[in-house]
């Protein structure tokens, strides 16, 4: 105790003071440690150090050193500058590279805090819950539930302050919108409780929203879809109508644009009240219609996994039966947008990929930092002279570190400037091949502190390793012989060096493996035909009549080769039923596709039992299903045993069995799935298929024919290929992202390779001068310098091989049907590097040719 | 009257300097304290007699090292004819001031 209040004294008074004050503290202690005992002594003391904490006595060394350092900071800043002027090669390829890797390190910074931020506008943020059925923790869970259950829950449990229901206002992706003459196509039109306006953070620009969803005739809509419909004039009590019901809504108020980080997306809203009105009587009552959105705000106090208890405890008598609620799961908005979710409005974004780029972030950071001390300590032969001048006039170690860590984060600086001039230009690119909506936001505090943060990070790690490494040389020596003893410096240099070429070797092998993978599941026969295919989504607002009229008139269009309608989209499989079968067991549930009786023949998917004409002949109900859902229920012959997706009273025998095609994407294994051909079902699309080449005329026709049939409503259409490539537009993003680093990094290693072989030829030119004046050629030369990086790149190799193996597995496994990895990658990926360290060296060869043996040792 | 600037404490520390002969940090604390019943923090004592030795008012040499503190050596204060000047210039401001308050003088 006494040594160490002694030693915060020595450590914090200033040393005129020092002497007095202890010695005076000494006696005293002595005095009190002979009047009180130790403990009281020790208390005394502690209380008359703390005492002793006065600006006028404390002054923590800081009398050493009273020099006044500003000239000599200036200087620093000086010479720095005029370096970065002298040797421009060096110092530019330097500032590209770390510029490069700023820029790369910030994109991905943005990206990351882009997907972070998802929901983060609402202020209620953390108290915001969504019922799902299904615990989300298990992966396997269905985002949608039945209406009147946020109700019974919020009279139940205290814990919930608010809900709010949503639900798409038709089964069709989307639905007819009319406004005076003008037809429009809309996907987002929702219905929803008013509490939306409380429990969100969606600002209205004219009327309020929260009101007009009280009334059942009024619509809410955005400012894009305002401008869209009324041009300038204002939106507040326009009429429009909605031709799916032909029900009319007066505009009640205009909202801004959900936000691109909400992954609640709407432009139209309508009261929840509307359900029964437009989607059928019942709807609103059903304990069994999972359709419907539902979001929940809990009290800030309420605990989560406690309201959770109170769900699953929770109890609602019908007449019948008592229902309860095992299965609805609350799920965090904080999590909404990262955990998968069929049924959402978007796609999820897994949570991996933020820790991949964080990884990439980093290791392109750690590859510029490499370069740049790799490039700086071959220059720093060239000023070894300037140490030893600044030493013999007097220059401390610390200055001479400090000199070059503020060397390096100058050129950080610069490199941060330039490479935000680069991200600036490079933005609209970058978004537009990723699909990205980033911005750079240079008034946003993190975003300044992350880019200044890392650059200063940079700089410094940059620099101390040069400011070390030279200033710890002897001034003598130095000016007498220059470097001599470098070999500790070259050695972390080929680790760095090594560090680099495993980066690269693993990226270039992932890249491979990667878009193989993405040419395979583009080549992959789905068994359904996919070419040439066109699809029209036709709004509910037909009738079936109107659809088959469709279909007639497009068959006598030249280019239509055949049409079908369905309400099939690839990939996005969701309606799943309970299906019953003669001699069933246990309850399983199918996928349910509707069609029409052209469907199988336009998609050329093949009957492995039944025919095509029965099918097209019969005018009854058809069940048809696939081979995959033939073998769950393990018969070997199907067709004629009854079946029913909808209850056994609906029973009907199976018309016909398919084989197997991918109706999901290739992510999943087939499943179970039945085709219904009936009357009873909407089909939300039409698919033609395409005669000819040309494609735009073919359209062109079929827009005609449309026309001609459904007048004025508009047509759009999509191809089917276009459709099955968007299931992968996630891999396809991450195989250009891949790319595109790869090529980062491969420069990077090329450029480190670059500056450790003009280090080697600098450092090593009396050998060669004395090589060659003794008859070595200058091909040989090269060999024996730039041997020891193949040999490195060897070392990288190997320890690259398992590491590809483990993270490309992993991704493959993602896929049910996948590539299997090919060592012939490998070598591909080894031949790659190789080749460009032999260009390299070739590219040194010329300065290899140019040392002079009579120049380079006259001084010896 | 500005060349003489003393504080009050600074005057306490001064008259006790000149009471004791020979007078030390540890010892001046201990006499202001036992006189004036005033507690005294160590780092206020130094600093004035720092200032002071600054401005002349006090002069120091320094004395024998004892085991006691530590083996540091005592620094021991005296007064200065200057110190006592100033002293005095206190005092007489003082006491013009005094006279010039006759009601409060009564009461004494």
């Amino acid at each position: 105790m006494k040594k160490a209040m002694f030693g915060i004294l020595r450590w914090m008074i200033r040393p005129a003071y020092l002497e007095d004050i202890e010695g005076d503290l000494h006696e005293s202690y002595h005095e009190w440690k002979t009047k009180f005992g130790k403990t009281k002594a020790n208390r005394l003391l502690t209380i008359e150090v703390l005492k002793l904490m006065r600006w006028r006595l404390v002054g923590f060394k800081s009398e050493r050193s009273r020099v006044n350092q500003k000239a000599m900071i200036t200087n620093y800043f000086k010479i720095s500058f005029r370096n970065l002027l002298k040797y421009k090669g060096s110092n530019s390829l330097n500032i590209i590279g770390l510029s490069f890797g700023i820029a790369c390190c910030v994109l991905c910074y943005l990206h990351i805090q882009f997907e972070l931020n998802f929901d983060r506008f609402n202020t209620n943020y953390n108290s915001i819950h969504r019922l799902v059925a299904g615990n989300p923790a298990d992966d396997k869970f269905w985002v949608k539930v039945a209406a009147p259950m946020s109700p019974t829950f919020k009279s139940q449990i205290p814990e919930i302050k608010e809900y709010v229901r949503l639900a798409n206002a038709s089964y069709n992706p989307k639905v007819l919108v009319a406004h005076e003459n003008n037809n429009y196509l809309e996907p987002n039109f929702l219905m929803a409780d008013p509490s939306l306006f409380t429990i969100f953070d969606f600002p209205a620009l004219e009327g309020d929203p929260q009101k007009s969803l009280q009334d059942l005739n009024t619509v809410v809509i955005t400012a894009s879809i305002a401008k869209k419909l009324f041009g300038n004039e204002s939106a507040l009590g326009k009429v429009i109508q909605l031709k799916d019901n032909g029900i009319d809504f007066q505009v009640g108020a205009v909202v801004k644009d959900t936000p691109e980080q909400s992954h609640l997306r709407f432009d139209y809203l309508i009261s929840f009240e509307n359900l029964d009105r437009i989607l059928g009587e019942g709807n609103s009552t059903s304990w069994g219609a999972y359709n419907y959105f539902a979001y929940v705000q809990l009290h800030n106090t309420a605990s989560v996994p406690e309201t959770q208890k109170k769900i699953h405890e929770a109890k609602h008598s019908l007449p019948n039966r008592e229902l309860t609620f095992e299965s609805i799961y609350l799920q965090s908005l904080k999590d909404i947008h990262f955990q998968d979710n069929r049924g959402n409005q978007l796609p999820s974004y897994d949570k991996r990929y933020i820790y991949v780029f964080a990884t990439i972030a980093l290791s392109l950071l750690v590859i510029a930092c490499i370069n740049f001390i790799n490039l700086s300590i071959a220059l720093s032969i060239k000023r070894i002279k300037e140490v030893g001048v600044r030493k013999v006039m007097g220059a401390n170690r610390s200055q001479l570190i400090l000199q070059f860590i503020n060397e390096g984060i100058v050129t950080a600086f610069i490199s941060l400037g330039l490479g935000l001039i680069l991200l600036e230009g490079a933005l609209p690119f970058i978004n537009s091949l990723f699909g990205s909506e980033l911005t750079t936001h240079y008034t946003d505090f993190h975003f300044l502190l992350f880019s200044f943060g890392i650059t200063l990070v940079v700089g410094f790690i940059s620099g101390s390793y040069l400011a070390f490494y030279v200033s710890g040389h002897q001034a003598s020596s130095i000016l007498k012989s220059g470097l001599k003893n470098v070999r500790g410096g070259l050695s972390l240099q080929k680790a760095l060096v090594f560090i680099q070429f495993s980066i690269s070797i693993i990226l270039i092998v992932c890249s491979f493996i990667i878009s193989n993978q993405m040419n395979f599941l583009q080549g992959k026969n789905l068994g359904f035909n996919h070419d040439q295919v066109i699809t029209v989504p036709l709004s509910s607002a037909l009738t079936h009549q109107s659809v088959e009229e469709l279909k007639n008139q497009l068959h006598q269009t030249s280019s239509v080769v055949d049409v079908a309608a369905s309400s099939f989209t690839p990939g996005t499989a969701n309606w799943n039923q309970t299906v019953w079968w003669e001699g069933q067991t246990d309850p399983v549930s199918m996928f349910i596709i509707s069609v029409d009786k052209d469907f199988l023949r336009t998609m050329g998917i093949y009957l492995i039992e039944g025919s095509m004409a029965q099918i097209e002949s019969s005018k009854e109900t058809q069940y048809i299903l696939n081979q995959s859902a033939i073998d769950l229920i393990g018969w070997k012959k199907a067709t004629g045993r009854s079946f029913s997706p909808f209850g056994e009273n609906r029973k009907q025998p199976i018309a016909a069995v398919t084989s197997n095609f991918n109706f999901m994407s290739l992510h999943y294994q087939i499943a179970p799935l039945v085709l219904v051909i009936s009357d009873d079902f909407a089909l939300n699309q039409l698919c033609i298929k395409v005669a000819g080449s040309d494609m735009p005329s073919s359209i062109a026709s079929i827009e005609e024919t449309y026309q001609q049939v459904l007048g004025d409503i508009p047509f759009e259409y999509a191809f089917m290929d276009d459709r099955i490539n968007q299931l992968y537009e996630k891999e396809t993003r991450v195989k250009r992202i891949v790319s595109a680093l790869t090529i980062v990094i491969a420069v990077f290693a090329l450029l480190g390779v670059y500056g450790l072989i003009s280090f080697s030829i600098e450092n090593k030119t009396k050998e060669i001068a004395i090589r060659k004046v003794l008859g070595v050629g200058p091909k040989d030369l090269l060999i024996l310098i730039s041997k020891s990086y193949y040999k490195l790149m060897f070392i990288a190799f190997l320890v690259a091989v398992p590491i590809v193996l483990k993270v490309m597995t992993q991704w493959l496994n993602n896929f049910s049907y996948k590539v299997d990895i090919n060592p012939y990658w490998y070598v591909i990926a080894f031949i790659t590097v190789m080749l460009s360290i032999t260009l390299i060296g070739m590219i040194k060869f010329i300065s290899l040719r140019e040392i002079n043996p009579a120049q380079a040792l006259k001084n010896d | 009257m500005k060349k003489f600037q003393l504080g009050e404490f600074e005057e306490i520390v001064l008259l006790t300097v000149s009471i004791l002969e020979n007078g030390y940090g540890v010892s001046i604390r201990k006499d202001i304290e036992d006189r004036l019943s005033r507690t005294v923090s160590m780092g206020a004592l130094q600093t004035a007699l720092k200032r002071m030795e600054d401005k002349g008012y006090v002069k120091s040499i320094l004395g024998e090292a004892t085991a006691e503190r530590g083996g540091k050596r005592k620094r021991y204060f005296t007064i200065t004819a200057y110190g006592i000047k100033a002293l005095t210039h206190t005092m007489k401001v003082r006491l013009q001031l005094w006279q010039a308050a006759p009601g409060l003088s009564l009461e004494l």
